[in-house]
């Protein structure tokens, strides 16, 4: 049950892409533009009329099972290029001819994901960022941005968790409030002991958990928040011309993560109502999350590698937000020691000349 | 980086020249006077240790820009110990300047007594604390009967306190060494946004609004701790006082302080 699917121009009969300026598919040779809904209505009109070929089956005797394990291999609809991609990759570009390819196969084989939300962002916006990256970070050795170069810059639609629950928390501190006075020459202070205890609950909404174990999880934390509101329902026309990857962790091995997360926050909300006492101790916390709805969705995320004197450094765009991370540039040491010395002269003249200018006084 | 260069050769050139300034203003011609800073009328010292002295009192007194003297009696003729002391400075010409500034150290063994009198400038400079200070300086060796060793001591104390401040290479170098020190946190924040990716802490931002109901909220009152601390006010163990300044008898003001030793 490996197909391809692409959307071809009611028009002119081309490969259509969705186009993130619009929010709507775009013919790059003809320029007309569709509507998702419609096309992917008129798509499916078109497709119920020839039956399924689902008996379609890989030539086994050619690979070994532990081959076969990781990979796939589609032919390309528009010029029978043989396409070879890992099994969790949903959405490509074909090398040979450079269409962008949707392998419904991949997608098929599990849970199809409720939402999506489209890029908004394209590839100019990312590259942009990039250099944008760079500056205003003074330790950064100054050819970096110059030499570095830009190997490969993809969008990718990353599968993503969202965790939904309520959280019921239980937390006890021991406080104190204190009071001191002057008795002649005695100080007095008096320190009165309370026991506080904040109960209660809190819900939580779409808490994302990245579903990709090809992507590094601090990455994709870091890449938060996206805005669910923006969140539209799933339909396959929005991968064509980016990259997509299927989920490879499932749910349950990545609800503990949101979970993590949630009683984090339960707990640092309900320290807050403690109220004002001088301080304030948790002695005992329990915070219970009870999970309601799990939903699978997919976030835009536009990968850049890099490469700068032989290191790879990758970076990474939030598709809707425009939030730009990457991996620990490098330090420039001689930077490094000059702005040291010379904070370090600034502070101790500033110091030296304090203690002068107190002599004047 | 030539702009960095620049700054820094700019605040080494500004200290230099300013601890070149402080160490000019230390020094102050006295007038010419004919009497010595050491009377020994108790006889308590050699005549070589009154000479030693002598010399010792001279250079400290023009160091310090004010007078620094001792006598020593073996009777105060009935007066007490701050007036005789103050009357003695008055009456036999200490003190430099206009307003006769300087200190004087009076020991009288009949009663085993001893008094600071400050006159002029350097009694408004001299604060209690300043002559108690002074005071723990020379009192031991004064009561073990070293009073060689307690007037040398109550000279170099006097003249130490006296002097302006001056702060030469030591504070210069470890100003350096602090700012240095101190200069590590800007500069490894700095270093700090060379990184951006660090993982999320707690899920604040997917709290459903208004979602937070607190149905448990109880403050109850366990116990009561006082905790009493004493105040200790510092008392001379020589049950001597020191005086925040009076007019002496023939009108002139005076600070000081003393005791028994």
């Amino acid at each position: 049950m490996a197909a391809l699917l692409d959307y071809k121009c009611p028009n002119c009969g081309a490969r259509v892409e969705f186009d993130s300026g619009t929010q709507q598919m775009k013919c790059p040779y003809c320029d007309s533009v569709f509507d998702v809904e419609a096309l992917s209505a008129h798509d499916e009109a078109l497709n119920n009329t020839k039956p399924d070929d689902i008996n379609w089956e890989l030539p086994e005797e050619e690979w070994t099972q532990s081959e076969m394990e990781g990979m796939r291999v589609y032919r390309c609809n528009n010029c029978g290029g043989e396409i070879v991609t890992d099994k969790t990759t949903a959405a490509t570009i074909c090398p040979y001819c450079d269409n962008p390819v949707v392998m419904v196969g991949n997608l098929a084989q599990d849970l199809k994901p409720e939402y999506i939300v489209p890029f908004q962002l394209d590839k100019e916006a990312a590259k942009a960022a990039l250099r944008n990256h760079f500056k205003g970070k003074k330790l950064l050795p100054s050819v970096f941005a110059s030499e570095n170069h830009l190997d490969e810059i993809k969008g990718l639609y990353v599968p993503f968790w969202l965790f939904g629950g309520e959280a019921e928390a239980d937390l006890t501190f021991n406080a104190t409030m204190m009071h001191s006075w002057r008795e002649g020459d005695d100080e007095v202070t008096e320190t009165t002991h309370f026991a506080v205890e904040r109960g209660g609950t809190m819900e939580f909404e779409n808490v994302p958990v990245d579903g990709a174990s090809k992507l590094p999880d601090d990455m994709m934390e870091s890449l938060e928040p996206y805005d669910f509101s923006k969140a539209v329902e799933f339909k396959t026309a929005y991968l064509s011309g980016y990259m997509a990857d299927r989920y490879d962790v499932d749910a349950d091995s990545s609800v503990e993560r949101a979970n993590q997360r949630i009683k984090e926050s339960t707990v640092q909300a309900f320290s807050d109502s403690v109220g004002t006492y001088a301080t304030a101790v948790p002695v005992a916390q329990t915070v219970n999350v009870r999970n309601g709805k799990t939903k699978y969705a997919l976030y835009p995320v536009w990968l850049l590698n890099t490469n700068w004197r032989g290191k790879k450094y990758v970076f990474a765009m939030n598709g809707q937000t425009g939030k730009f991370v990457g991996d620990e540039l490098p330090t420039d040491k001689g930077k490094f020691l000059r702005y040291w010395l010379m904070y370090g002269a600034l502070i101790g003249g500033a110091v030296y000349g304090a203690m002068w200018l107190s002599t004047l006084l | 980086m030539k702009k960095m260069r620049t700054w820094f050769g700019l605040f080494l050139g500004l200290f230099l020249t300013l601890a070149l300034v402080a160490a000019g203003t230390g020094t102050k011609v006295l007038a010419a006077r004919n009497y010595n800073h050491i009377f020994d009328g108790a006889n308590l010292l050699t005549e070589s240790e009154e000479r030693e002295l002598e010399e010792l009192a001279v250079a400290a007194s023009e160091e310090a820009g004010a007078d620094i003297s001792v006598i020593t009696v073996n009777d105060m003729g009935g007066k007490s110990a701050m007036d005789f002391t103050d009357d003695w400075y008055d009456e036999n010409g200490y003190g430099v300047g206009e307003d006769n500034s300087g200190i004087l150290l009076m020991i009288c063994m009949g009663t085993r007594e001893y008094w600071i009198s400050t006159c002029g400038k350097t009694a408004y400079e001299f604060s209690e604390s300043d002559i108690d200070r002074l005071e723990n300086r020379f009192l031991s060796e004064l009561s073990n009967g070293d009073y060689y060793g307690a007037f040398e001591s109550y000279i170099d104390g006097a003249k130490s306190e006296l002097m302006p401040r001056t702060y030469g290479l030591k504070h210069l170098l470890g100003s350096l060494g602090g700012g240095l020190l101190a200069s590590l946190v800007p500069v490894n924040i700095m270093k700090g946004k060379n990184k951006s990716i660090r993982r999320a802490s707690g899920a604040a931002s997917y709290i459903k609004a208004n979602s937070m109901h607190l149905t448990k909220k109880y403050d109850r009152f366990l116990y009561r701790t006082v905790n009493r601390v004493h105040i200790a006010r510092e008392h001379n163990n020589n049950s001597g006082g020191a005086g925040g300044g009076h007019i002496s008898s023939s009108g002139t003001f005076h600070g000081g302080g003393g005791g028994h030793f």
